[in-house]
């Protein structure tokens, strides 16, 4: 190991990243070829980017205070001042809504971040080094093996009802689904003919492992990434159905949904809206998903 | 509706003035097109003392109408699992409402909510008020057909006497209670306990009668679940989550003389009742509407609108029988000795949009003072100046004289139940608006109650309180500095002792207006205002009986 | 074959380990304190302290954890606090609802996902494929219990067609059995069929570009016969396995569609039991339902490696 020379190591790397990057280069304007070939995913990604905006602006796009209590006016049929109607508490159901997606889009995109760190690490480590597979796995396994949504109820009921909890529960479901995305990428880029030379320079691993085989598992892993988003999202709304979502003041569009099928033959609106709004995100997050999987995959696009 | 209720009202003068018969009345009735059904919904949009004689009205064209049929199955959609069958474990209301069909106690509620004979036909009191001596019904038998004795009531009321927090009280006054022969019961009390009979007819975690051999069998801990009592109907199965059925007991000899509230003549029409816990609300309206059940527990006011001209249903207001109410922890160091801080929160509350968002519109709430509600003889309105005074400027002033430093108040509302919800969640707002800063906490209502036990654990939390019949009963004045909360009134607590000890009613009615005025002053807790809910029932369901402050009976009902 | 299935097996071992820890921790990461629970509302503090001793949670906690799994994999999980039944006793009363809940979904999500995702990769890139596919992912984008009320109103209140909900045993009464089983069956098959139809539609693409197909194809044997015969049935083979996945999703959809349906099976055992702090019920309804899924997952592994022994042999 002492043998290796710095110089030998910085040009191997220099090779690598070339030709890394030409790769990377070439593949990226496939994706985007392809990716503009399709029509449904475009839409999507717009959709969706609209989405982003819309929690972002939230206040400036809302017509009122979301959280503004007017009882007198409670269960009113959309009209031009609340163009979605009014709830049980008389909030406007636009601007819970609009404000939905700053209670939605965290949960789904957050546990989705953190599930990717996580899930990424386990199965980078899992993949690599062959004595930590079994036991990582297992465990991996483990989780997998009960119903999502009832793991998720279990530590919300366990842990209290709270946005952390809620966040802590989903995170711990969409691990191993990760994890095991990511460990069988590893077990095939760990053979390939670069990484096998960085090996024998006496890279340190967590060089190799973050730069030459977490890099190149990145475009399933964002693939898988935008399902788990949506699955998340989904996942929120039935715990907040079954009493075990985020505080119920919060307005997630789970929480409305939830409150509003109490009044699905007195108030449709209720539900109907936030449930509207949900059903277009993950729709689209899912087209956008399938999109991007074709994309990448140079069989799939030849179809 | 409005010329019946006129028509109504005349023949109910015409009654008390003993004008006409009741066969009369029951011809007028059909005259003016209402059979008994239709003149219960009536009856209950006629408001104040009148509704009592209605309901004795509604209860005689009832009897006349007892051509009632046998037979069929009555489904009930319950809003949960019963959890047990056990009535001296629990206050639970399903329990109550399952047991009432099963069991029986010596003496119950009448239409007024005095008291009726059940299993004791009558009584005797000594001249010092010490001894009671009850005589007992005859050829009564259990569903396991074991004779009823006087030494069943013995067993089960000293078991009901360790259970039941009315029974320890009960029985710590008791100096004997003795099976004096199979059919007398001798009970000696070692000081006048003035409310005996209200905590034997109560019927929440009630004094039931079960054969002495199965309270035997059960010893301490256990309960019992096998529902075994001398009631109309006997279980015949029950899967947890599913059903509890229950067939007729053909054992059952109906007592004479017609229905009288919760006791009096008891016919088991229907051959079978099936109870059904259906957790989801609007699962239980869907099943209404779909002729699943022929009546559903716990509809919200809201599918009133929806419901009422839905086709075979019929959908009544009922009287209020419940008032949210908010819990001031006396222990808990913002509240404790600091009455400024307690009225700063009572003068920023405006009770109307929280009663609005719990119960909707104006028909299904009324802003009252008074802690015992208008159909008893108790209501008063002692203290009601400082009832929703809705001031926020005086309680910005209590908060500053208050010292209030900006510690977060935490406040349990249960999401699990609709208007604690619903009255929580508007009050944290308007106590934010005049400077509180409010944790609002939204547990599920087990989560509630654990925590409230612990005096350290909270600050404020929503309940409801059910109607009762006696003020001995609510919660924060029977148990005055027990329950959570802990009104450790100087002032309150011999008042609270004299309520309970005093058998006068004139006497108790002084003492209980004092409480009531003090109630407003100390702030123990914040009654919200009196919520009514609506009953459904299937259009082929005869003989329903709006009485149902107390639950639901299941016995005199039929199917057309 | 043996020396697979035994291999298998003994995998199982670590995993039901960890199932064990993780439904063990669930209870003892709960702030409160199961004693309390069990004493109920009124007990003192010496009340709580026996209670606790005679649970044994004065114990150190992995002697407690070695003496409930021992018990649990016994099937013993202890009694209920709420109705003082033997769990075992509890969980076999409510297994049929779930199991035939399940079973049925199953049995609809396969009927719809299949055909579903045959015809979309035929008819690839046509209007009838992005149809198919946009529902099929619709069906994944409505959270189940929003579904279930909608299938109520429309099906049990205005067409009056079934039973809001509720449940009885096919021994009991059959065509009320179907006729209640359909809604709920339907609503959390729907979901999963979307996955099915998608995964079909994919490995039979894979399929149809393979060699021996467009031999086929180019020997002039006719497109149906093709797909019949030879893509068909190669294509099934990876759906086998998302099939066993799927149960697992249908195992914890059922927790909501068995509340918004009324069926007293499992789920809304565990969703009711959280309610009511009955401990006990709640480990052990997971762990039984954790541990069904599991075999079956073994089973579909087995089943897997029996029509495809490439597997019996490969690596991971």
């Amino acid at each position: 190991m002492a043998a290796v020379e710095s110089s030998t190591i910085s040009a191997l790397e220099a090779a690598a990243a070339e030709a890394e990057e030409t790769r990377s280069r070439n593949a990226r304007r496939r994706w985007l070829k392809s990716l503009r070939g399709n029509r449904p995913a475009i839409l999507s990604g717009i959709v969706l980017l609209t989405i982003v905006l819309l929690a972002v602006f939230a206040p400036w796009v809302a017509p009122h205070d979301p959280r503004f209590i007017d009882p007198s006016i409670r269960l009113q049929s959309p009209t031009s001042e609340h163009r979605f109607g009014t709830d049980d508490f008389g909030r406007d159901v636009l601007s819970r809504v609009i404000y939905g997606t700053r209670a939605s889009l965290p949960i789904g995109i957050g546990v989705t971040i953190l599930a990717a760190v996580i899930g990424s690490a386990l199965g980078l480590i899992s993949g690599y080094y062959n004595r930590l597979d079994s036991p990582i796995m297992r465990v991996m396994d483990g989780l997998m093996s009960f119903p999502s949504i009832l793991l998720a109820i279990a530590i919300v009921a366990a842990r209290g009802q709270s946005s952390q909890n809620v966040f802590v529960a989903l995170t711990v479901v969409y691990v191993p689904i990760v994890a095991r995305l990511v460990r069988g990428t590893t077990l095939v880029l760990r053979r390939q003919q670069y990484v096998e030379s960085a090996r024998s320079v006496g890279l340190r691993d967590h060089v190799i492992l973050f730069r030459y085989i977490f890099m190149n598992s990145l475009s399933p892993l964002i693939v898988q990434c935008t399902f788990v988003i949506a699955f998340a999202i989904i996942s929120e709304a039935s715990l907040s159905f079954l009493g075990a979502g985020v505080p119920p003041e919060t307005p997630s569009w789970g929480n409305m949904m939830r409150d509003g099928q109490k009044f699905i033959q007195s108030a449709w609106w209720m539900a109907m809206c936030p449930g509207i709004a949900l059903f277009v995100t993950v729709l689209s997050l899912n087209l956008l998903g399938d999109g991007l999987r074709d994309a990448l995959d140079p069989r799939a696009r030849e179809r | 509706m409005n010329y019946q209720e006129r028509d109504i009202q005349r023949m109910l003068m015409a009654i008390k003035d003993r004008e006409i018969s009741r066969r009369e009345l029951v011809k007028r009735g059909a005259a003016i097109g209402i059979g008994s059904t239709a003149l219960a919904g009536a009856l209950s949009a006629v408001g104040g003392p009148l509704q009592l004689q209605a309901r004795a009205l509604a209860a005689s064209l009832q009897e006349d109408a007892s051509g009632g049929n046998f037979g069929g199955t009555i489904r009930i959609a319950t809003y949960s699992e019963v959890g047990t069958l056990d009535e001296h474990t629990t206050t639970g209301e399903i329990t109550a409402v399952l047991g009432f069909c099963l069991y029986e106690t010596l003496v119950t509620y009448d239409y007024q909510y005095g008291i009726a004979p059940e299993l004791a036909t009558d009584w005797t009191i000594s001249e010092d008020g010490l001894t009671y001596t009850f005589n007992l019904k005859r050829d009564v038998f259990f569903h396991n057909g074991e004779p009823f004795t006087a030494a069943d009531a013995v067993a089960s009321l000293e078991r009901w006497g360790v259970i039941s927090g009315v029974g320890q009280n009960v029985f710590a006054a008791t100096a004997s209670l003795e099976a004096t022969d199979e059919h007398t019961l001798t009970w000696t009390f070692t000081q006048p306990y003035g409310t005996i009979f209200v905590a034997l007819s109560h019927n929440t975690q009630a004094p039931v009668i079960y054969p002495k051999s199965i309270v035997d069998a059960a010893g301490d801990a256990a309960t019992i679940e096998d529902g075994i009592g001398t009631g109309p109907y006997q279980l015949a199965e029950w899967v947890p989550d599913s059903h509890v059925r229950m067939e007729r007991f053909d054992g059952y000899v109906a007592a004479e003389g017609g229905a009288n509230g919760y006791g009096g003549t008891k016919y088991a029409y229907a051959d079978i009742l099936e109870f059904i816990p259906v957790p989801d609300g609007s699962a239980r309206v869907a099943g209404m509407q779909a002729g699943d059940y022929h009546h559903a527990m716990d509809i919200t006011n809201d599918n009133y609108d929806v419901l009422k001209d839905y086709p075979g249903i019929v959908t009544t207001i009922d009287v209020p029988v419940n008032w949210p109410v908010f819990f001031l922890n006396w222990e808990s160091p913002l509240f404790k000795d600091n009455l400024a801080m307690r009225q700063a929160v009572a003068a920023s509350l405006n009770h109307e949009p929280m009663l609005q968002a719990a119960y909707g519109s104006s028909e299904f709430y009324a802003l009252d003072p008074g802690l015992m509600m208008k159909q008893t003889a108790w209501y008063t309105d002692a203290g009601g100046d400082l009832y929703n005074i809705n001031d926020p400027d005086l309680a910005k002033a209590k908060l500053e004289e208050a010292g209030y430093d900006g510690t977060p108040i935490r406040f349990m509302a249960s999401q699990e139940i609709g208007y604690m919800y619903a009255t929580g969640l508007p009050a944290s707002q308007q106590m934010e608006a005049v400077g509180f800063n409010v944790d609002l906490q939204t547990p599920d209502w087990a989560t509630v109650r654990e925590r409230r036990a612990i005096k350290e654990d909270w600050d404020m939390f929503v309940t409801g309180h059910g109607f009762v019949p006696d003020p001995t009963q609510i919660s924060y004045v029977g148990q005055m500095n027990i329950y959570p909360g802990w009104w450790n009134s100087e002032t309150g607590l011999p008042l609270a002792a004299d309520l309970a000890s005093k058998s006068d009613f004139d006497e108790r009615y002084a003492v209980w207006e004092e409480i009531q005025q003090l109630a407003y002053e100390e702030i123990p807790a914040i009654k919200i205002g009196d919520g009514a809910e609506i009953s459904v029932i299937s259009e082929d369901l005869g003989g329903w009986d709006p009485q149902t402050e107390r639950g639901v009976k299941f016995w005199n009902l039929w199917l057309k | 074959m043996a020396t697979y299935i035994l291999q298998r097996v003994i995998l199982l071992i670590p995993v039901m380990l960890v199932v064990g820890i993780v439904v063990f921790m669930l209870v003892h990461l709960v702030p409160g304190n199961p004693a309390a629970v069990l004493v109920g509302e009124n007990a003192t503090a010496e009340q709580i302290d026996a209670a606790k001793e005679k649970m044994g949670l004065n114990d150190p906690l992995p002697v407690q954890f070695f003496r409930w799994f021992g018990d649990a994999i016994r099937l013993d999980f202890g009694d209920s606090y709420f109705s003082n039944q033997s769990v075992t006793t509890t969980l076999s009363q409510r297994k049929e609802p779930t199991i035939f809940l399940t079973a049925y979904a199953l049995i609809i999500e396969v009927m719809i996902g299949v055909p579903a995702g045959v015809i979309a990769a035929v008819k690839r890139n046509s209007i009838i494929d992005r149809t198919l596919m946009i529902i099929s992912i619709s069906g994944a984008a409505i959270p189940t219990f929003f579904m279930g009320i909608l299938l109520i109103l429309i099906f049990a209140v205005r067409l009056k067609w079934v039973p809001s909900g509720g449940f009885v045993s096919i021994s009991e009464d059959p065509a009320r059995h179907f006729k209640m089983m359909v809604l709920p069956a339907f609503t959390l098959g729907f979901a999963s069929a979307g996955l099915l139809a998608r995964l079909v539609r994919s490995s039979m693409l894979d399929v149809l570009n393979e060699d021996y197909v467009r031999t086929a194809m180019a020997k002039g044997l006719r497109f149906r016969t093709v797909v019949n015969k030879h893509a068909l049935r190669n294509a099934l083979i990876p759906a086998i396995t998302v099939i066993g996945f799927s149960i697992g999703g249908l195992l914890g959809g059922a927790v909501v569609t068995e509340t918004v349906f009324t069926i007293p099976g499992m789920g809304r055992l565990v969703v009711g039991s959280i309610a009511r702090r009955d401990y006990p019920v709640i480990q052990g309804a997971i762990m039984l339902i954790a541990s069904i899924y599991v075999l079956v997952n073994l089973f579909v592994d087995i089943l897997y490696a029996y029509i495809d022994p490439r597997i019996r042999y490969g690596g991971g």
